[in-house]
């Protein structure tokens, strides 16, 4: 009996130490199925395997399990009209991966925006009709320009257009949120 | 009355003017290309071309080995983060026999300890390191049967997926390879 009760602490025990952690909670905006969960589990080193959790389903950053573990992640809910989630870190990649999570507002539905540089995202714009990203060069990379722009246009599931740049985007409309770089989880 | 004879007259301003226009050296960027492509063709460690390394190496760090970033950990002239460095020591781990192996935590704790040394911003050790990272992309995307392993590999390597990063390098590497004593398939790669 003794043994038993021994048994059942070290199986709730290790059930607890492999739970997977919620790290943030942003909600899209709309309806409740726009609330986005950030849950992580796995530790190794300063490392962990990083999810979203939306609809009661949870999937992996990336591609799989292996490609979602990472260090030095930040993760913002930002947005004042419409609400968005950044997120970057170091994963697999030899640059710095992210992605921003915004809702369409027309259909509802979450859109991504994936991007990887060597630095960290310094400007996001929001607008109902397009997604920017903005990352400044620091004179390396894959051009001589200042800033590559990362933008998506609303409803469109094609790849984001990768755009090099000296100047900021125009701000047209767009809410402009300074991301800064003390987030990490 | 003696007149004054005039043997010459002149305009000019006495001290010259200096010309602070800045004046491109040909010659000191040319021989570090040089000196680049001596370290890769010593210390390349994949089945890439000299250029193509020599061309990822610029686009990374123009040549500079001490560029740092804003937010991230790269290092070195080929700008290796901590996870290239984490995955190498990984897979070296993965050829010993299973009682060798050691802990992933101690793994990690190691590979960190060398990304955050000197030892990582030193050319030669840095191009080694990177290179060999490359290989092991391309013989993952090898070994699952990918029509192109190279460009899976570099979009692995890069993190997104457009293909930009690699069709950039390999048309200036044959650039290069045709020219090889100019830096301009260089400089025209990153305008």
């Amino acid at each position: 009996m003794k043994n038993s009760v021994i048994l059942l602490c070290c199986l709730f025990a290790h059930a607890f130490a492999v739970a997977a952690e919620l790290v943030t909670t942003c909600d899209l905006g709309g309806k409740a199925s726009s609330r986005v969960d950030v849950v992580r589990d796995s530790k190794i080193a300063d490392t962990y395997v990083y999810y979203l959790r939306q609809k009661g389903s949870k999937r992996p950053f990336f591609e799989d399990k292996d490609s979602s573990r990472g260090s030095s992640v930040q993760i913002a809910c930002v947005g004042s009209h419409a609400r968005a989630l950044v997120v970057t870190g170091e994963f697999t990649a030899n640059a710095l991966q992210g992605f921003v999570l915004s809702r369409n507002p027309k259909n509802a539905v979450v859109e991504r925006l994936d991007f990887a540089e060597k630095n960290r995202p310094a400007w996001l714009y929001l607008s109902p009709s397009e997604t920017d990203v903005v990352i400044p060069t620091h004179g390396y990379g894959e051009t001589n320009k200042k800033f590559v722009v990362y933008r998506h246009v609303v409803g469109s599931g094609a790849e984001p257009q990768v755009v090099p740049t000296d100047e900021l985007p125009a701000r047209d409309g767009a809410e402009v949120i300074k991301l800064d770089g003390d987030r990490s989880r | 009355m003696a007149t004054r004879r005039v043997i010459r007259t002149h305009s000019a301003q006495l001290t010259s003017v200096s010309d602070k226009k800045g004046v491109h050296v040909e010659v000191e960027d040319l021989a570090r290309l040089r000196e680049i492509r001596s370290l890769v063709e010593a210390n390349n460690r994949s089945t890439l071309s000299t250029e193509l390394i020599i061309c990822q190496i610029y686009m990374e760090s123009r040549f500079d080995k001490n560029a740092r970033s804003d937010g991230s950990s790269a290092r070195g002239l080929m700008q290796l983060l901590k996870a290239p460095i984490r995955e190498l020591y990984r897979l070296q781990n993965l050829k010993k026999p299973r009682r060798e192996r050691k802990r992933d935590e101690d793994l990690y704790r190691e590979a960190d300890e060398f990304h955050d040394s000197d030892q990582i911003l030193d050319e030669a050790t840095n191009i080694r390191i990177g290179t060999a990272y490359l290989q092991a992309l391309i013989e993952k995307r090898t070994a699952d049967h990918s029509a192109d392993p190279v460009a899976e590999a570099y979009k692995d390597y890069r993190g997104v997926r457009n293909g930009i990063y690699y069709s950039k390098i390999k048309a200036a590497a044959e650039k290069l390879a045709a020219n090889p004593e100019s830096m301009q398939a260089l400089r025209d790669m990153v305008k």
